[in-house]
């Protein structure tokens, strides 16, 4: 690995914008520097492997179920909007 | 029905309205069972106890069954239907006296290192590369990843994460859901939305690495 430049990212600079990489919010300019810096870096193409780890075991997670009650009174919401839809007269929620 | 009406939405949200606008219970019933859970967490965001946020999430739903005619799918549903339930809930909250700052949702702690200090070198021509370096998990068991323990300190820490930082990684890596929709639900600039999303992350990345070195050392 080549000695830094003061143009190059250093690994600590690289890690606060891992989410501006890979959400496609870079300028050209700062994504190629980003992909130099990768490029050369064990430590950080380790912890760009982190995060896509990350989303992809958080990922697995799931939602907590609805309770019986919820479901139950969500029902009795939707049933009497469909006896009757003006019911309630509640104003527009926007 | 008037399809043209929702000419915008996504194959998938076209069916549902249409069976909402029909006034088919079933479709309703899956929408409560994707939705209800984030509608609640976001609802409890802006009131002070669950139960207001049951009552805000229903009144919610009466507000989306109320509205699908005049839904024109410039969203997604689920989109329009979570910005419902936080204009609602803001709308409680202020009555409620309480104010939810976007501070205080959103945590203090944005501008946050994701590293300790220390994993940097602090002097010298390689000032600010790896003191030592992060470990390569991809050599790690696929078993040790998928867990229960590990799945656990990751809903923890996501637990623990400021509501905001909490919603977005919810929305966008246990749901789904793309920024744009997660934008549009919050009411959060593009901004916004990413630095919440690295802030999450970044935490729950910790959390990962702190559970992969107390299993590889047990």
């Amino acid at each position: 690995m080549t000695p830094p430049s003061d143009d190059d990212l250093t690994c600590r600079e690289l890690v606060e914008v891992i989410t501006d990489f890979v959400e496609g919010a870079m300028s050209d300019a700062d994504r190629a520097r980003f992909e130099r810096h990768l490029g050369e870096c064990a430590g950080c193409t380790a912890v760009m492997s982190q995060f896509r780890t990350t989303i992809e075991v958080t990922g697995r997670l799931t939602e907590d179920q609805v309770s019986e009650a919820q479901r139950h009174a969500m029902r009795e919401v939707f049933r009497r909007w469909r006896d009757d839809p003006a019911s309630n007269g509640a104003d527009d929620p926007i | 029905m008037d399809s043209t009406a929702t000419s915008g939405a996504p194959g998938d949200d076209v069916e549902l309205i249409r069976l909402l606008r029909i006034g088919d219970e079933a479709a309703f019933g899956s929408l409560v069972e994707r939705l209800q859970p984030i509608m609640l967490r976001v609802a409890r965001m802006y009131v002070s106890s669950r139960a207001v946020a049951e009552e805000v999430v229903q009144e919610a739903w009466l507000g989306v069954l109320q509205g699908i005619d005049r839904f024109e799918g410039r969203s997604s549903l689920r989109t329009w239907i979570l910005r419902i339930v936080a204009n609602i809930a803001k709308t409680r909250g202020q009555r409620e006296g309480r104010s939810a700052p976007f501070a205080s949702l959103a945590g203090d702690d944005l501008d946050a290192p994701s590293f300790d200090a220390d994993r940097f070198l602090a002097s010298g021509t390689w000032a600010g590369h790896w003191s030592t370096l992060p470990a390569d998990w991809a050599g790690a068991p696929e078993a040790r990843l998928t867990s229960s323990e590990t799945l656990d300190a990751v809903r923890r820490a996501i637990d623990a994460l400021p509501p905001m930082q909490a919603q977005v990684i919810r929305l966008r890596d246990v749901l789904g859901w793309t920024s744009e929709e997660v934008r549009n639900a919050l009411d959060l600039t593009e901004t916004n939305q990413r630095v919440l999303l690295h802030r999450a992350r970044a935490k729950v990345r910790a959390a990962l690495e702190h559970e992969m070195e107390i299993e590889a050392s047990s």
